[in-house]
């Protein structure tokens, strides 16, 4: 049955074919299930809890409570929902993870391509520079960026793509040099095919798995320097839900309200890993010797 | 050989001039002037302008930045704003604290990481391999901030078994290095596995096993050695990891290191040390690249023979 259904789409065959394995892989399905809602909550979040009254205001009546029906995670030290909180917190993480690796997939594809179609004195300039970013450790690299650029969001984000666009170029270089010397580029060049067809139609589509992997994988990553940053100081300054920002408020609390700083940082936990699940499944669907 | 390790030593130069260039314009860009982070707002502009002229703040970057570098090359990394001490003195008293940290999460991490990787690889799909996968996969999605307060909360403020703060003794050593070395032992673990299991299937493994050579033979003989060679490089590259890690652990754990300078630095404004350890940090981590790179060459006789 299944199988006759991958020969009839002949032209989809590769993406229902990844599919297919994709969906065979139960850990990965459980991470893009996850995915789903966290991104249905960052969506929707609005209509969850308002952000002026639920998320920002102080009600010091309700200081420090403990999970309850009323509020299932408990309140804050300014009696603020934490359900809320981390619901409106989900917005910052999946925009600093999905965001800056979109950002960063352009940055990296640009130079990465760049460097593997011209090569030799152009791809040696580039290749050195971005050796030069990647011996800076990422953490230190986007401290004196944030530092330099000023704290606020759009600076959170741009320092945060610049750290990982080096490894992008990398990878998306090294997968583009191997999928132009195949045969059938070499066949699509002498049919006579334009290059950007040949780009378009003939290199991207066999490139784009590694490509895709590395991407799902950095958004787990990203979403952890993110709030590392802010968990320092350096990122998003309370009062606003980031979780990382919550967990360094909470920090003091921790002996008598542990919940405070076990809900926040699960949150974080929970968001990468579904990440990382999906992103090592998806590498076992794209993989092609797993065919068949 | 020797002609190998010149030419790598001589290659890093121009590197660590362009890792000092990148970092030396991004915190150029920082708002502010030294004189009125030193002085303060409220001093006399005069005192102010002074105070930038004697810093050589009014000559142009290029000259400045290679004022910092030829001062670099001497280890001097200029001066503190707050402190008003040198910033290599400054680096030297709190780095042993970072290196031992670092030195022994690495330590850990392969005791962990490398004996695990090649059982579960063996024992490819038994329950110790699905555990490890899963667990591995777990630990990369872990903060390490969060580990550490996990564990803080666990053994220092439930069980009271150890201190939470601090580097007086060895005991205050355990959970930090926890912190950094099992994030790191899963991804060894990891890493060495899949290279195992790359070795089993290659044609020499293939021909050991025909010639009925035992399992156990097989794998001390033939298999490791082989399998063993990327680890070596991973080991390198978690080592430098960890001394960037090092930053969010020590905050978490009031240790007074390298990276909880750098933190104190950045919120001061304190430019001289922020960029003085960064370039420190970079430059550490090139040369523990290029060791690892030699111990390669000098270890792998596929390498060594094509340098003959």
């Amino acid at each position: 049955m299944k199988k006759k259904k991958v020969v009839l789409n002949n032209k989809q065959s590769q993406i229902a074919d990844v599919w297919f394995r994709l969906r065979k892989n139960k850990t990965a399905m459980v991470g893009l299930f996850i995915i789903i809602i966290i991104l249905f909550f960052a969506l929707f979040a609005d209509f969850i809890a308002d952000y002026d009254t639920k998320v920002i205001e102080q009600n010091p009546v309700e200081r420090l409570q403990g999970p309850s029906f009323k509020h299932i995670f408990g309140t804050d030290a300014y009696g603020r929902d934490l359900f809320a909180r981390i619901v409106h917190g989900a917005r910052y993480s999946l925009s600093f993870g999905v965001v800056c690796t979109i950002i960063s997939l352009i940055g990296g594809g640009i130079l990465g391509a760049t460097s593997a179609f011209f090569g030799g004195k152009v791809d040696n300039i580039i290749m050195r520079i971005l050796d030069a970013f990647m011996c800076i450790p990422a953490m230190l690299l986007s401290l004196s960026l944030v530092s330099a650029l000023g704290p606020g969001l759009e600076n959170i984000m741009i320092a945060i793509s610049i750290s990982s666009i080096p490894g992008f170029a990398r990878v998306i270089r090294s997968v583009v040099l191997t999928v132009v010397r195949e045969e059938y580029i070499e066949a699509a060049r002498a049919c006579g095919v334009s290059t950007t067809r040949t780009i378009i139609l003939h290199v991207l589509p066999n490139a784009i798995g590694p490509i895709i992997v590395n991407a799902t994988m950095n958004v787990a990553g990203l979403i952890m320097a993110a709030a590392g940053l802010s968990f320092i100081g350096m990122g998003i300054q309370p009062p606003s839900p980031e979780w990382g920002a919550m967990l360094s408020e909470a920090q003091i609390y921790m002996r008598l309200y542990p919940h405070l700083v076990f809900v926040p940082g699960l949150a974080i936990v929970i968001t990468a890993l579904s990440f990382n699940l999906l992103g090592d499944g998806l590498s076992e669907a794209l993989d092609p010797r797993m065919k068949d | 050989m020797a002609k190998y390790v010149v030419k790598r030593l001589l290659l890093i130069i121009p590197i660590i001039l362009l890792v000092i260039f990148i970092v030396f314009n991004i915190l150029n860009i920082t708002p502010g002037d030294p004189a009125t982070i030193i002085l303060g707002k409220d001093a006399p502009q005069e005192a102010i302008d002074q105070l930038n002229k004697e810093l050589g703040m009014d000559k142009p970057v290029m000259q400045r930045y290679l004022k910092y570098v030829t001062d670099a090359a001497k280890l001097d990394f200029g001066t503190s704003y707050r402190s008003g001490k040198s910033v290599s003195e400054e680096i030297l008293s709190k780095f042993p604290t970072t290196l031992k940290l670092a030195i022994l999460s690495v330590i850990v991490s392969s005791l962990i990481g490398i004996p695990l990787g090649i059982v579960s690889a063996i024992r490819q799909y038994s329950v110790l391999d699905v555990t490890l996968t899963v667990s591995s996969l777990f630990l990369a999605s872990v903060p390490g901030f969060w580990l550490g307060l996990m564990l803080i909360l666990i053994f220092s403020l439930m069980l009271g078994l150890l201190p939470s703060n601090g580097i007086g003794s060895i005991k205050h050593y355990i959970m930090p290095v926890l912190t950094l070395g099992l994030p790191s032992a899963a991804f060894l673990a990891r890493m060495t596995r899949t290279t195992m299991l790359e070795t089993m299937r290659q044609d020499y493994i293939r021909t050991a096993k025909a010639k009925g050579a035992s399992k156990s033979r097989i794998i001390n003989k033939h298999a490791l050695k082989n399998a063993l060679m990327p680890v070596i490089t991973m080991l390198g590259m978690s080592f430098a990891g960890l001394l960037g890690g090092t930053i969010v652990v020590e905050l978490v754990f009031g240790m007074p290191g390298l990276g909880s300078t750098i933190i104190t630095a950045i919120k001061m404004k304190d430019i001289p040390i922020v960029m003085g350890s960064t370039v420190f940090l970079s430059i550490l981590f090139m040369i523990i690249m290029l060791i690892v790179d030699l111990i390669y060459a000098f270890i792998d006789p596929r390498i060594k023979a094509q340098l003959k």
